[in-house]
């Protein structure tokens, strides 16, 4: 009997935990449970042949950890293990029970999240896989993984070798992730992309928790979900760590699982035969749902999805990935640095775009190279599903192999050599596919042939498994400027595909301003006119489209009721900027600029003071009557902790504008003022701390104190040399480590042997009272106190 | 010995304010909140953060010394007590590796909040992804019937001594995941912690 097979009649029933319950049998705790299985192969079978008594459809090989990292041997060594092992489970499961060959993870992650090579992965599974072959295993089971780039190894490996029924299954956190981050969607849709029979949980979680984590997930499912959890959570008792679940508790969460769509049920840790026994018991009044094939148009990354059918809106895919006209970017992309790439993405992710077309190509370089390194990047930098953008196959299979998700291949035309290529590659990965109609002719000049050309593809792109739901239509947007019906084409092949053909569409939008005056209001007005007729996707540089507004002119122009678009020209060519009005608030401009302080206004705090200024304020009188209460102020309520310290900061860099602002109409109006003391800030030898020393001198500086800053890692001698010449009142210092602390003992001790004066203050993390006592100084806990203790001792 | 080259964690604005002094009678306008927000969100795109751990076999205790499989020897009460119940200690570290650390350089001299937020973005970061670590390795511990006793310590604390830094440093070759440590044992970059924790066995 096929699994299959089995999955349409009934559950399939999988077996419990082998290695807790081997544990039990004796297998010692310092033991390698593959060694201690195969000198023990009775045990073993015996453990096994109790979960087929108990009514396992399946069991599962002891392999978990039978791959070159854990056991550190050979690979000769490892086929051999993996077929023995294969084969004592093949003995136990009679020709009643499929036996499944257990694949488990590396215990090292993979590129990009880790520094195991994704092909030497895909070669260490190899290895299992070609020895579970030799034993007889009957289907794969590849689990407990929290890295869906091993997942994926794994899954290629076993692909590559097989077509033997396989299952994937995860392990999730309690935050409903896996450790590296992937959420249960994210990997259901990359894994049944990618090949995988069936998909879901397995370990970390008892059954309750599962089935919140397996739930949603079926109406995005193409094959079946599968839940193996533990026997509830451990639990320490008596000081021992136990699975404390019932086999009859245990088996009543099977109707929630099955209620959720899942077709594979077993156990894993603290589960035992009677726990299967119970679930056999239980799943005889249980029919589960059908495993029926879903459309699904999802793309996915390692840590997020993008569901197309998720919005009503125009979706935006961030363009700017792209080195055509980006100097920067290509003189990165040209040494490999990706940099400007990462940044890139996380400016228009938030923007509002919610995938990223990348774009690498550039004459004289490698690109598979550096679209893999961009990849790379990508992956582990910004969660948003990528567009693999080339127009050559080998780049784009490369990328595809290596992408840990579903990616969109942008794109497949209809040209007999590109369909020749590029199929069999989309059909291996699985992605979403952008399909333009585009022939070995070329462009078809009018919607009619276009439509002809999807028409005919689309039967084709079906009978090959690719289905409607893995296919955006990119329509062809050709210039405005170029071909005045350009733009109505589009929008009749975007309404065509949607009203008709029921399928998604996407638009490079900035193509059809090209050549024209304000190109961001003509390609608003487009965007908005393609949305209307039902378009799904738009390629586009978010933050320029948010920022656009529609227009009339721009309409007649795209509808082609403009010709040559004269009027747009003309139009726009005459308006002007008006320049935009800054009220100025000079009701009361000292309280203004005393709550621009303590509401760290930085950006008007200038503009606050020129126009108490103009209004015949003088400078004296803002200084002492508006600047100084209000970073008074400041200092109180940090006190009372009723701000934090960012806060008392921005306020600190706002008074510092303020006073730079100020100070030369002060020194003008013949204003002489002074500074409250002088005081030497410097972080210790050794000590490379210095952002907290930096803060205190700005605190300082606001409240009148002259500062010196001599910097962080400054010897004793420097500093000395520094307060010889400057004669300061204070001398401040830094230290953050207890390795470096003792260096302001140094200092002090100079200062001393020198016949310095000064006083000294000192701080930092690991300095406290004690020790400035110790040294006989005095100590601040941050800069507010730094003031209070500057004022007393000096002023 | 394995190392991990992105570490996925979160941080959380409530947990980075906290780290920054936020107490509950603080009040932040919405005006600042944005602003705060984005240098958090400028954090996330800055950050890559590597990290990794090594498994070492205890090989004897008493009360004021551990000696561990590859020759290590510490003399701390504290880290004997701590390991009390262990037979192994798993021995952690994780760093900020991206251009946050060149960033906040950068940014104090213009931008002083910016950079103070970045600087406790990044030090709330590597602590979560000493968290993380410890949450992979427990992972696996259940399986050997082992678990990791609550929480860690870190050389400098107590008389667990800083001088340990570099023997940590040498074991972990942190070199791999581009730390460096001056003389006086401070890792560079400054966002790089290491840490120890105990496994123990779970009859234990």
């Amino acid at each position: 009997m096929k699994a299959e097979n089995i999955i349409k009649k009934r559950v399939l029933l999988l077996d419990g935990a082998l290695g807790t319950n081997l544990y039990e049998r004796g297998m010692p705790h310092n033991a390698v449970p593959e060694d201690w299985c195969l000198k023990n192969s009775k045990i073993l079978e015996s453990l096994q042949r109790d979960y087929v008594k108990a009514g396992s459809d399946v069991i599962y090989t002891a392999t978990f950890g039978a791959n070159r990292i854990k056991l550190n041997r050979t690979k000769n060594n490892v086929v051999l293990i993996n077929r023995k092992l294969a084969q004592i489970s093949r003995k136990a499961a009679g020709n009643r029970v499929l036996v499944a060959g257990d694949i488990g993870p590396t215990g090292r992650f993979i590129k990009p999240f880790g520094d195991l090579d994704f092909e030497d992965a895909v070669d260490l599974f190899k290895e299992q896989v070609k020895g579970l072959l030799l034993g007889g295993v009957d289907i794969f089971a590849i689990e407990t993984m929290i890295d869906i780039q091993e997942a994926r190894a794994a899954l290629l490996a076993v692909r590559e070798l097989s077509d033997k029924f396989t299952m994937v299954t995860m392990s999730y956190e309690k935050d409903g992730r896996t450790l590296n981050g992937t959420d249960p969607l994210s990997a259901l849709i990359t894994l049944q992309s990618l090949g995988a029979d069936a998909v879901g949980s397995n370990c970390s979680r008892g059954p309750y928790e599962m089935t919140k984590i397996l739930s949603g997930l079926k109406r995005y499912s193409k094959v079946p979900l599968v839940a193996k959890p533990n026997a509830g959570l451990p639990k320490i008792k008596e000081g021992r760590a136990v699975f404390d679940m019932t086999e009859s508790n245990f088996a009543r969460y099977a109707k929630d699982l099955v209620l959720e769509g899942v077709n594979i049920i077993g156990g894993c840790c603290g589960t035992k035969p009677a726990h299967i026994a119970a679930l056999k018991k239980q799943l005889r009044y249980l029919k589960p749902k059908k495993v029926s094939p879903v459309s699904c148009s999802i793309i996915s990354s390692a840590r997020g999805y993008l569901d197309l059918n998720s919005s009503k809106d125009v979706i935006f895919i961030g363009e700017k990935i792209n080195p055509t006209g980006k100097k920067l970017l290509q003189s990165e992309i040209r040494r490999y640095k990706f940099s400007r790439v990462k940044s890139l993405a996380k400016e228009q992710e938030y923007s509002g775009a919610k995938a990223l077309d990348v774009n690498i190509s550039l004459a004289g370089i490698d690109e598979k190279k550096a679209m893999l390194s961009a990849m790379s990047e990508l992956s582990v930098s910004t969660n948003l599903p990528l567009a693999i953008d080339s127009s050559s196959t080998h780049v784009i299979e490369a990328a595809l192999r290596f992408y840990p998700g579903r990616a969109l291949v942008n794109s497949l035309t209809a040209e007999p050599k590109k369909m020749k290529e590029l199929m069999p590659v989309i059909k291996k990965y699985g992605p979403m596919v952008i399909f333009l109609p585009v022939t070995a002719k070329g462009i078809p000049d009018n919607f009619q042939e276009r439509k002809k050309v999807i028409d005919k593809n689309l039967k084709m792109l079906n009978s090959c498994g690719i289905l409607k739901a893995d296919i955006v239509i990119d329509p062809i947007t050709l210039a405005v400027s170029c071909n005045m019906s350009s733009a109505v084409n589009t929008l009749k092949t975007i309404a065509y595909c949607k009203s008709k053909l029921n399928m998604s569409t996407v638009i490079g939008l900035s193509n059809i301003s090209f050549g024209l005056p304000k190109r961001d209001i003509v390609n608003k007005t487009f965007l908005d006119m393609a949305k209307s007729r039902g378009l799904k996707l738009a390629i586009l540089d978010p933050a320029r489209i948010n920022s656009s507004r529609p227009s009339r002119h721009a309409k007649d122009l795209l509808l082609g009721q403009d010709k040559n678009g004269i009027k747009f020209i003309k139009y726009y060519s005459k308006k002007e900027h008006r320049p935009v009005l800054v009220k100025a608030d000079i009701l009361n401009p000292k309280d203004n600029i005393g709550s621009a302080i303590i509401d760290a206004d930085r950006d008007n705090i200038k503009d606050l003071i020129n126009n108490a200024l103009n209004s015949g304020i003088s400078a004296s009188s803002i200084m002492n009557e508006a600047l100084i209460p209000a970073i008074t102020k400041v200092g109180e309520l940090f006190e009372k902790k009723a701000i934090f310290l960012p806060q008392l900061i921005a306020s600190s860099e706002t008074m510092k504008k303020a006073v730079s602002q100020i100070t030369p109409v002060l020194k003008k109006d013949g204003f002489k003022g002074k500074s409250k003391a002088l005081v030497i800030m410097a972080t210790v030898e050794g000590d490379i701390h210095d952002i907290g020393k930096n803060i205190v001198s700005l605190i300082l500086s606001n409240h009148g104190f002259e500062v010196i800053d001599l910097g962080k890692d400054v010897t004793a001698q420097s500093i000395i040399k520094a307060a010889r010449e400057y004669q300061p009142d204070v001398v401040g210092l830094s230290a953050l480590m207890t390795t470096t602390m003792v260096n302001m003992k140094r200092v002090i001790e100079l200062a001393v042997s020198e016949g310095l004066n000064c006083k000294f203050l000192i701080g930092g993390a690991v300095v406290d009272e004690a020790y400035a006592d110790s040294l006989g100084v005095n100590y601040a806990k941050d800069g507010i106190d730094a003031v209070k203790i500057i004022n007393r001792i000096v002023v | 010995m394995l190392f991990f080259d992105s570490i996925a964690v979160n941080v959380s604005e409530k947990d980075l304010y906290e780290r920054l002094g936020y107490k509950v009678n603080t009040e932040i306008s919405d005006k600042q909140k944005k602003i705060f927000s984005k240098y958090i969100k400028y954090g996330f795109e800055l950050a890559q953060i590597k990290g990794a751990g090594l498994r070492l076999k205890i090989n004897k205790k008493s009360k004021k010394t551990v000696e561990f499989e590859n020759g290590l020897v510490v003399k701390s009460g504290l880290l004997a007590s701590f390991l009390f119940k262990c037979n192994e200690a798993l021995f952690i570290a994780s760093v900020m590796a991206g251009p946050i650390i060149e960033k906040i350089k950068q940014m104090q001299g213009e931008d002083l909040t910016g950079a103070v937020l970045l600087d406790a973005f990044a030090s709330e970061a590597v602590d979560n992804a000493l968290n993380w670590i410890q949450n992979y390795f427990s992972k696996d511990l259940i399986r050997e019937k082992k678990f990791l006793i609550p929480g860690r310590i870190s050389c400098g604390y107590g008389d667990f001594s800083l001088k340990i830094q570099d023997d940590i440093y040498r074991a972990m070759n942190l070199k791999k995941i581009g730390i460096s440590i001056n003389k006086y044992r401070q890792l560079n970059p400054e966002k790089a912690v290491t840490a120890v924790s105990g496994i123990a066995d779970i009859s234990s």
